[in-house]
């Protein structure tokens, strides 16, 4: 029986004969090219790895649990607090950040950081992933909607005020050009990592504030596509010793408090950003699926960012809330309203060295003109009780007559001192003495 | 029928309240009926813009394991904190009866843990404005335990006191559910007066794990919220030991007068399953327990301009929100109090009562009516003392001896 074609060869194999009979060249010193098979050109040329490659790549994937960054409260403040901001969606329109389109979601950010109290306290703002948004991807420009947009409008103030947004940097609106283009609902990598600056640069304009940056699912993903690190580019654009940079999506930050003998006590905070697939809006059920995807983190106080619930849901565990409009939830399913308001923290650490975490970075401090008049307040409370007191045993003493009106007696009491003394009943006056040796003496 | 020498005071306000409530509790089919009463504090003059809540949930008060240290000082606290107010949330005491199958277990008896309830709690009482069932010493329903009796009719009924004409002062005793309702000045420089609601209760059921207990206390809140029509800035139930809070948005109808739906409110409450001062006992093993996480906290409540209000959002956010900070009264396996509870009490310290009494001691009763005149124009301490005498008057007048008629005389001794 004749031999059939290519019998004992997997197509592949067939290929690279095919290949090889065309060109000529020995395909067996492992050169791997990257060929254009239409026109048979050879587009770049690799060596192929060795074993010691791998075992490389493999060691530096993963990050260390352990951050390089350590957290230095000084030994005039008082305490750590932490401003949480995560979830931000830079950008997306599925789910955005809620309260962007009338900047109340920055006048809450400043809010929080001034209730922070950064002259006694080290604070610092956390943007704990999620950030640049998933709407980046170039198939959504390929679905993007197509808007008729003016630019150079007539209201050149109403323009001026919210420039920034609009234009592009260097751009200045037009005061009297109107002009209508189609613009497509797309926005880049690169527009999101600039609105992500502008927020920090924001955040920078607090006095005493630092920023920390923590990867997400969002950033992760980010970086995988486009082989770089993009919360790295954007430390190196802001180029600001107070923007700091945590690797790693479940880290342990060392936390240092000096003291003002010159010892130090050190505590640990663990961060698990990486949550976005915990759609589940229930709480054990969200801790649960934390564990799962994230693992446990052995830190002293656990802060775990971007589920879709906000609470303290252990000893340790605190779930904070973000800034998106929206929980997360699998496709087609209506989404409910993302619980917000639970992203500040007060972490104090004593000489003992066990933290004390307080809910709310909001500084409670008393009111002085409220403890005056709270003082006054309870002075003329005992005031009132003595003279009740006194008047009530004065009366009891009197024996208020039946029948009398009680207010009218004690109209008399009261005024007893300003009543004229009642006059004496006329009687003959006696005869006047007459003056004696004794007397003038 | 010869005169009768004593007097007999019959409190009628009591049992017919006591006989509505049964009446309304035979008419219910529901396990634990739904029973919300709303408790507005009274404050003549709101003052502080901040309140100092601290709810004791779950003492346990008498039972191996509790706390006593943690919960004296925590009454120690409330008392010497100017701005302070304490709810008990209901199972300050044990109440058990020992048996073999019954984990509990108290080192005394239920008489004595009951007595020493009321003397601790009867320092701070102008500041408990109420005092909640727990199903350890509650009442009705799944509410009495193994010993059958109501451990906190008992200490409610010590620490209020009958003041004739006006009805009972002192913890309002609330069975089930109860919204707490402050007035407070805004912390702007405005200082209007804004209303702060806490829906509290004390819980029930197993919540399985600390994380799914917070869960089903506020499915149970929102159920007897959405009757009252409320919209509560706070959600603070016990029961389960768990310490752990949460956040939840609330979404509120609002109606014009014909009943049509307008508007719907957002606004996010703070839910709260407060944890417990019963540490180390055979029952908090048996339930999986965390000792460490056993604390008192103390909240610090104010209202705050919402920055997300504005004309736009004014049909869906509300002006002013509640801002509370959740601070941990004692330390970690310590009955010391934290660095933030000493300095929180150094702040709002209650002026010395002894230094002012002293003061006013010596002066004389003129001199102190025009200091209380300058103070305050329109106070008239003439009408003042004369409207106090003449309500003694009149309620002297009411509790005057009455002869018994025949009818009476039987019903008391049926009683």
């Amino acid at each position: 029986m004749p031999q059939r074609k290519n019998q004992g060869k997997n197509k592949g194999e067939a290929v690279i004969d095919l290949f090889r009979k065309r060109n000529g060249e020995d395909l067996t010193t492992n050169l791997w090219k990257n060929v254009n098979w239409a026109t048979a050109d050879t587009v770049e040329e690799l060596k192929g790895a060795s074993g010691q490659d791998y075992f490389d790549a493999i060691r530096n994937r993963h990050t260390s649990p352990i951050s390089e960054e350590t957290i230095v409260i000084g030994p005039h403040q008082k305490a750590l607090n932490l401003v949480f901001r995560n979830g931000l969606n830079i950008r997306d329109m599925g789910n955005p950040m809620f309260g962007e389109e009338d900047k109340t979601n920055k006048k809450n950010l400043s809010t929080n950081i001034t209730l922070a109290d950064a002259e006694h306290n080290k604070v610092c703002v956390v943007y704990g992933g999620d950030l640049l948004g998933e709407e980046w991807e170039l198939k959504r420009l390929n679905n993007a909607k197509i808007i008729e947009s003016t630019v150079g409008d007539a209201s050149y103030q109403e323009l001026k005020s919210i420039a920034d947004e609009v234009l592009a940097e260097g751009e200045k609106p037009a005061k009297n050009d109107t002009e209508t283009v189609k613009k497509a609902l797309y926005f880049g990598l690169g527009e999101r990592v600039k609105v992500l600056k502008r927020d920090i640069l924001y955040a920078l304009k607090h006095p005493g504030v630092e920023v920390y940056l923590v990867n997400g699912a969002q950033e992760e993903k980010i970086n995988k596509y486009f082989k770089i690190d993009v919360l790295q580019t954007v430390v190196n654009m802001i180029n600001d010793p107070r923007v700091h940079y945590i690797k790693g999506v479940n880290t342990i930050v060392n936390v240092e408090k000096k003291h003002q003998d010159g010892k130090s006590t050190f505590a640990t905070i663990g961060l698990l950003t990486n949550n976005s697939l915990s759609k589940s809006r229930k709480g054990q059920a969200a801790v649960n699926a934390v564990k799962l995807n994230s693992g446990e983190n052995m830190a002293n106080v656990v802060f775990v960012t971007n589920t879709n619930v906000a609470g303290k849901k252990g000893p340790k565990d605190y779930y904070v809330s973000s800034e998106s409009t929206f929980i997360e939830t699998p496709a087609k399913k209506n989404p409910a309203d993302r619980p917000r308001g639970y992203n500040a923290f007060s972490l104090r650490v004593p000489e003992n060295g066990e933290i004390t975490v307080i809910e709310g970075a909001n500084t409670p401090q008393s009111n002085p003109l409220e403890m005056i008049v709270y003082k006054e307040f309870v002075k003329n409370k005992v005031m009132r009780e003595t003279l009740k007191r006194r008047m009530t045993e004065e009366l009891d003493k009197l024996a208020l007559p039946e029948g009398k009106d009680p207010v009218r007696t004690i109209q008399q009491y009261l005024s007893k001192k300003e009543v004229a003394p009642k006059q004496a009943p006329a009687t003959t006056p006696e005869p006047a003495q007459e003056a004696s040796d004794e007397m003038v003496k | 029928m010869s005169e009768r020498h004593f007097t007999i005071t019959k409190d009628t306000l009591k049992e017919k309240k006591e006989l509505d409530f049964t009446k309304e509790l035979a008419r219910e089919t529901a396990y634990d009926p739904r029973g919300v009463e709303i408790v507005e504090v009274n404050q003549s003059t709101p003052i502080f813009s901040h309140i100092c809540f601290v709810p004791l949930f779950d003492v346990h008060g008498a039972a191996v394991g509790s706390n006593a240290v943690r919960e004296e000082k925590a009454v120690l606290f409330v008392k010497n904190t100017a701005n302070a107010f304490c709810v008990m949330g209901g199972d300050a005491v044990n109440s058990i009866i020992k048996a073999d199958q019954n984990a509990h277990d108290d080192k005394f008896g239920n008489q004595k843990a009951i007595m020493r309830a009321i003397d601790l709690y009867s320092t701070i009482v102008d500041k408990i404005p109420l005092i909640l069932d727990g199903n350890h010493d509650g009442e009705n329903g799944n509410r009495f335990n193994a010993s059958n009796m109501s451990p906190t009719r008992h200490i409610v009924d010590a620490l209020r006191t009958y003041i004739p004409g006006k009805g009972y002062e002192g913890p309002q005793h609330c069975k089930f559910g109860a919204i707490l309702k402050f007035q407070v000045p805004t912390c702007d420089n405005k200082r209007e007066l804004k209303e702060i609601s806490i829906y509290l209760h004390h819980g029930s059921g197993r919540g399985g794990s600390p994380a799914s207990s917070i869960d089903s206390e506020f499915a149970k809140a929102l159920a007897h919220i959405n009757e009252c029509g409320e919209m509560v800035d706070a959600v603070i139930t016990g029961h389960h030991h768990s310490n752990t809070s949460g956040v939840a948005p609330q979404r509120i109808p609002e109606f014009d007068e014909n009943g049509r739906l307008v508007n719907i409110k957002k606004k996010n409450a703070v839910i709260v399953s407060e944890s417990t001062l019963q540490e180390v006992s055979n029952y908090a093993l048996a339930a999986g327990y965390n000792p460490a996480d056993s604390n008192v906290y103390i909240y610090d409540l104010c209202m705050v301009r919402n920055p997300f209000y504005n004309n736009k959002t004014a049909d869906t956010q509300p002006e002013y929100i509640m801002q509370y900070t959740r601070i941990p009264m004692f330390r970690k396996n310590s009955n010391e109090y934290t660095d933030e509870a000493i300095e929180y009490m150094k702040a709002y310290k209650e002026p010395d009562m002894d230094r002012i009494t002293s003061s006013i001691k010596g002066t004389n009763s003129e001199k102190l009516n025009k200091r209380l005149k300058n103070q305050n124009k329109n106070y008239n301490t003439v009408e003042f003392i004369s409207t106090y005498l003449r309500e003694k008057h009149q309620d002297e007048v009411k509790d005057e001896p009455k002869t018994i008629s025949p009818e009476d005389d039987d019903v008391m001794e049926r009683r």
